[in-house]
């Protein structure tokens, strides 16, 4: 049996939580250089109360469950952007609309963590988050199902929940139509 | 490269895969080109006779094949599960035959076949039958059926394409579960629809 | 909005840059997604667990008896935790793909230089452990004809027994700079044109040079 390749989606929410996003802290560090953290990944900071800045997920997580700050909504997930992307998404059958690569682990991580940061928005931006995903695994489903035989495809903009949901079925297939049409070819006259 | 047809019946070259153990250990109907004397009873236990005759008829496990086909000692047979029967059937929409029942390793043992010189070529048949089956694969594996209903069609399933079926239905189900708490197991699949609205391959 | 999600689309270019640990994440999701054992980052490595283990020393002395310190600590704690996960995972999934395949890797040079000197050890020890038990279990109780296991992988067809990796497995690559058309047959019939941000899934055997020169990147 070969190596399995997949990631479990909380792999990719270990990955996802490396993505940056805009706090605004209610503290500073006036005995540490520049009021910030000096990290194996980089000088997170400054944090001074009430200027926004941009940290990791999992700082911004971390931080909020102490209550050192508020997180604030990326631009990208609230009502109308999403409500745009999810008409370019029916629209288009073949095309995928351009979303953070991890969407789906980043919005998830904010609905739990963040609530607060949506206001009253939360309820229709968790909807329209999940009818994304929907409009989007159909049409993935859709595409999927003209393979006819072994090739390259091409999956631009799919994001990296949705590339490993297909990619147990889909690699599988790909292997075994490459596998049958190889053979096939060498043996003929 | 003759290792390579080998290996793929082998799943990539891996000699300890118990599934390509399996797959040669299916049957496959010969002829006997020359008798071969004293092996009668190994090769059936019920015959009577401590030899074979020449021109007697068969069934070899599939790992025997090639080195006897390498001695022009065998004709190799196609086995009916790849027969003009079962190309109509191909032909007329294989989504419904049971693979299972006729060769449960219907691919691997095609291929292997195919390596093994002298055997009628069964690889075309074999691959318009994986093409009229994957989308039948897909869909199902990623719909909102019962679990009797998937039980029903794995069934229906050679090993190869269930060991898709399940890794689709698998992936699908570890999405669900992270993206619902924990909820959205096969069991519950009613609270599944509700939560999610619809089916994710929309389909039905 | 395409703005806003360049920002998010790539740690690599948020204001922080990419550090090692970024590109331990990297190599860990290349090596896991990876049909074979690539080469091992022996450099990247080192200078990570260099930083590790200066960083559990600044945790181990700061003061945390005031809460500036104890906040600190407790976002340096959980960094670490996350560097070692990502070590922890990176050299596990190795070790799975080298036991996987240890006898490919152990008759192959090449391989072996992908190796850290650990690895290979520890590849020749497993080696030694797996013959031993397969003689105890299996072969002590064959006829003598049968009973060596160098002897049955010469003869074996194909070489079946010394397990390889499938180089014909298709894999999701996401393309790092404009590379332009490339072959994927000898032959020559089957081109793909590979541009800056381009998602494919693809056999891995025609993108493996580039995947070692960093013009993909696995997914």
């Amino acid at each position: 049996m070969p190596v399995d390749p997949s990631f479990s989606p909380y792999d990719l929410e270990f990955f996802a939580e490396d993505d940056v996003v805009k706090i605004v802290p209610s503290f500073s560090l006036p005995t540490f250089s520049h009021s910030s953290i000096r990290c194996i990944g980089g000088a997170f900071g400054p944090f001074k109360p009430n200027i926004p800045v941009e940290v990791p997920l999992w700082l911004a997580v971390a931080l909020q469950k102490r209550n050192n700050c508020r997180i604030l909504q990326p631009d990208w997930l609230n009502t109308e952007t999403l409500q745009e992307a999810l008409d370019q998404e029916k629209n288009t059958a073949a095309v995928f609309h351009r979303l953070p690569f991890h969407y789906l682990e980043i919005s998830k991580i904010l609905f739990l963590h963040a609530k607060e940061a949506f206001g009253t928005d939360l309820l229709k931006v968790k909807e329209l988050v999940g009818d994304i995903c929907k409009v989007r695994l159909s049409k993935i489903n859709a595409g999927l199902q003209v393979l006819q035989g072994p090739m390259t495809v091409k999956l631009n903009n799919l994001s990296a929940a949705e590339c490993n949901v297909i990619r147990p079925f889909f690699q599988g297939a790909l292997d075994r139509f490459h596998l049958l049409a190889s053979v096939c070819l060498r043996l003929l006259p | 490269m003759a290792g390579g047809a080998v290996r793929g019946a082998r799943q990539g070259g891996d000699y300890y895969s118990l599934d390509a153990v399996l797959a040669e250990e299916t049957l496959i109907p010969c002829m006997f080109k020359c008798g071969s004397r004293g092996v009668g009873r190994a090769l059936d236990p019920s015959s009577g006779a401590e030899d074979v005759k020449p021109r007697a008829a068969a069934e070899l496990p599939l790992w025997m094949l090639q080195a006897l086909t390498s001695r022009d000692m065998l004709a190799v047979k196609v086995p009916r599960w790849y027969g003009e029967k079962m190309r109509r059937k191909i032909q007329a929409g294989a989504g419904v035959e049971n693979l299972r029942l006729r060769c449960p390793y219907f691919y691997d043992v095609a291929l292997a076949l195919h390596a093994t010189d002298g055997a009628p070529s069964v690889a075309d048949l074999v691959i318009s039958t994986f093409r009229s089956r994957y989308k039948e694969i897909l869909t199902k594996a990623h719909s909102n059926e019962s679990p009797k209903e998937m039980a029903r069609i794995e069934a229906l399933l050679s090993v190869e394409e269930a060991a898709l079926f399940n890794a689709g239905r698998a992936s699908l189900d570890a999405l669900n579960r992270w993206r619902f708490g924990g909820r959205a197991n096969p069991t519950r699949t009613r609270a599944k629809r509700r939560l999610d609205g619809a089916p994710v391959n929309g389909s039905r | 909005m395409d703005d806003f999600i360049s920002q998010l689309q790539s740690p690599a270019e948020n204001v922080y840059g990419e550090s090692d640990l970024i590109l331990m994440k990297k190599a860990y999701i290349n090596e896991k997604a990876a049909p074979e054992l690539l080469e091992y980052q022996t450099d990247l490595l080192a200078r990570l667990q260099d930083q590790v283990h200066n960083q559990e020393d600044t945790v181990a002395n700061t003061d945390s008896t005031h809460a500036e310190g104890s906040l600190v600590r407790a976002i340096w704690r959980l960094e670490l935790a996350r560097a070692k996960h990502l070590l922890r995972a990176y050299l596990r999934t190795r070790l799975i793909k080298l036991e996987r395949h240890v006898t490919a890797v152990l008759d192959n040079p090449a391989m072996q230089a992908r190796l850290s000197p650990l690895e290979l050890q520890y590849a020749k020890d497993y080696f030694v452990k797996t013959g031993l038990h397969l003689k105890d279990a299996v072969l002590a109780h064959m006829p003598e004809e049968f009973n060596s296991l160098v002897r049955q992988s010469n003869v074996s067809e194909g070489h079946d027994m010394l397990s390889a990796p499938n180089l014909e497995a298709h894999v999701f690559v996401r393309v790092l700079e404009d590379r332009g058309a490339v072959n994927l047959d000898p032959e020559g019939d089957d081109v793909v044109e590979l541009n800056k941000d381009d998602l494919y899934i693809i056999r891995y055997e025609p993108i493996r040079d580039l995947l070692k020169d960093n013009w993909v990147e696995l997914v």
